[in-house]
């Protein structure tokens, strides 16, 4: 197959492995070879702790230790109560950034990148300072101005998921805005300029053309953020590192990836750790391909 | 007919009326509050940084910045940043230097990737998109502890190359299904007629096609910069100081944190320090960046 035509032609057959090789090396190298070691490990009793000493297999313990935990149902729950509240709130936010800001008007490109600057910080360091400087709750901006509202908030403690989310929505709503803003900007000019002349209304125009313009994009930019919500630790970290009286529940906060750090980097349960990231992998395979398939089913049906 | 446009009209000025208190309030109170609130934060007196009432006037002072022995802590009243503040510029630099190596490994790899994914059909290129989806929705913790034992045989720990191979790779997906976009979008025409006149592959992808997908190269540019830089757990489990990144320092706030001897100063003027280059990257590069957004996002990535 050449390259650009479609014919066949031995110098480019070669070019074309040439090409896919850098990339196809650094995944294996550095994603996959990782990824089975991870597996592998998992079935061995292995701490990252203990230098030089031969792990030994154990089979399925790890697995057994990780299921049979009693709150692993209500981390589970935890991930998913975050997830779908975070990536819904910032959907309903995001949808409503980008219908107003997919008209141009001055200032259009200042106001589009200030909102877009809290994507450009790491999230270890959003959350810290969020937790402190925002939320702390004797030093906290957000805590005072909600609680002098009158509004009884307690960031650390009680409201511990409501602050997390809204530190993650306010990191991650305007990259749901841009994608969706994409989407609009997606949209034949001439499609909307026939619909004019048929003389549709503005709900019309809108459901039936810009929408579905736009959906390959929403669709995009939810599975994007939800694959990212489901891996969220950081944030979900720092609330637990807040000592119990003025802080969370933590089975109320908990999340499978905070777990995660907490075996891997606090508890050094490397193997436990593991066991826990195949079950989250095999969990984001199975929605990741569930998901393509509606996909490509739509975009059949279109 | 002519009351009921008006009517219409009036609604569509009350409406816009909403947009713009509505956009003006997420732009001022829900943004920049926060972002400003932070760097007032960092230039205030230690003892109006602890006030419980907000603090709004106060004489500016730089000593949070003085990242030497200067900084004494309110609580312990010990030095904050002593050993490890020598390495602050070291640390900003490696980010720099990092972020940029790992930017150009990335754009590399994975140009040439997309370009053969959009220009020839072959089995397991679905896959391979698929695939690399897959990685971007697993946690990267999930890689550390293998990678750790690895680096540590291999001499890769510490080092700047084995750094920016990391975050090449984590970047690929979404350079890859970017710039696949980008390619998509270019004129196969030209480049057969080029054929015609006998140029190379190599000579039709760099002289004429690449040039035609700049743009998609800066968006990738700008994500692959950003996942590097923004990176904290590959630098805290593959690096010691040689070739820690600025986040890095996170995990010493960190543990200041949770022992309670944190002053909000050091830690502002910490973040301050960090989202600064940034912030003027996003400002230098806003034009590609919402061009980005919008050309970038893939209308048929999953055929």
């Amino acid at each position: 197959m050449n390259l650009l035509t479609g014919s066949l032609n031995i110098k480019d057959k070669y070019l074309k492995w040439l090409f896919i090789l850098p990339a196809l090396i650094l995944l294996i190298i550095f994603a996959i070879v990782p990824y089975a070691w991870t597996f592998g490990i998992s079935f061995y009793d292995y701490s990252i702790a203990s230098f030089g000493k031969a792990p030994d297999f154990v089979g399925f313990q790890n697995y057994q230790t990780i299921i049979s935990h009693p709150d692993i149902w209500l981390r589970f729950q935890n991930t998913a109560k975050f997830a779908i509240a975070a990536v819904t709130l910032e959907f309903i936010l995001g949808l409503s950034l980008a219908l107003i800001l997919s008209d141009y008007f001055k200032g259009h490109r200042l106001v589009l990148t200030i909102l877009v600057l809290p994507m450009m910080i790491a999230p270890e360091i959003t959350a810290m300072v969020f937790k402190e400087v925002m939320f702390g709750p004797k030093v906290g901006l957000f805590n005072y101005l909600i609680n002098t509202m009158g509004i009884s908030f307690q960031g650390y403690g009680r409201d511990a998921l409501t602050s997390i989310i809204l530190v993650d929505a306010w990191t991650w709503t305007p990259f749901v805005m841009l994608m969706i803003i994409g989407g609009f900007s997606s949209v034949p000019k001439t499609v909307l300029e026939s619909a004019n002349i048929d003389g549709a209304s503005w709900w019309a125009k809108f459901r039936y053309i810009t929408f579905e313009y736009a959906k390959p994009f929403i669709f995009l930019a939810l599975i994007f953020r939800f694959a990212d919500a489901l891996r969220t630790w950081e944030v979900i970290r720092e609330w637990l590192d807040v000592p119990p009286p003025l802080g969370p529940n933590p089975l109320n906060i908990d999340t499978l990836p905070s777990y995660l750090y907490t075996l891997g980097f606090r508890a050094f349960k490397t193997s436990e750790m593991a066991a826990v990231a195949t079950i989250m992998v095999v969990m984001s395979m199975v929605l990741i391909y569930t998901y393509l398939r509606y996909l490509w089913k739509v975009e059949k049906h279109d | 007919m002519i009351r009921s446009s008006k009517s219409k009209r009036r609604l569509f000025s009350l409406l816009k009326k909403v947009r713009f208190v509505f956009i003006g309030f997420w732009l001022v109170v829900v943004v920049l509050l926060p972002l400003v609130w932070i760097f007032l934060t960092s230039i205030k007196p230690t003892e109006d940084t602890l006030s419980s009432t907000p603090v709004l006037f106060f004489t500016p002072t730089l000593q949070n910045y003085e990242f030497g022995a200067s900084i004494i802590d309110p609580y312990t009243h010990e030095p904050v940043f002593a050993g490890i503040a020598s390495q602050f510029p070291r640390f900003l630099g490696n980010s720099i230097l990092i972020a940029l190596m790992s930017t150009a490994i990335a754009l590399f790899a994975g140009m040439l990737l997309a370009y053969v994914l959009s220009r020839t059909k072959f089995l397991g290129g679905t896959a391979l998109l698929t695939f690399m989806l897959t990685i971007h929705a697993v946690t990267p913790i999930v890689f550390t502890p293998a990678l750790f034992e690895i680096y540590q045989k291999i001499g890769l720990h510490d080092t700047h190359i084995g750094l920016s191979l990391i975050y090449a790779t984590f970047a690929l997906p979404l350079t890859v299904w970017i710039l696949k976009n980008f390619f998509d979008g270019t004129t196969k025409s030209i480049e057969e007629s080029a054929r015609i006149d006998g140029a190379s592959t190599l000579d039709i992808l760099f002289r004429i096609t690449l040039p035609q997908v700049k743009i998609g190269l800066v968006v990738a540019a700008v994500f692959a910069f950003t996942i590097a830089w923004n990176d904290f757990i590959f630098t805290l489990t593959l690096t010691e100081t040689n070739a820690s990144t600025f986040v890095f320092l996170a995990d010493y706030f960190d543990d200041l944190l949770r022992v309670g001897t944190l002053a909000p100063g050091p830690l502002t003027s910490m973040s301050i320090v960090h989202m600064l280059p940034s912030f003027i990257f996003a400002f230098l590069i806003q034009r590609y960046l919402l061009i980005g957004f919008s050309a970038g996002t893939i209308r048929k990535e999953v055929e």
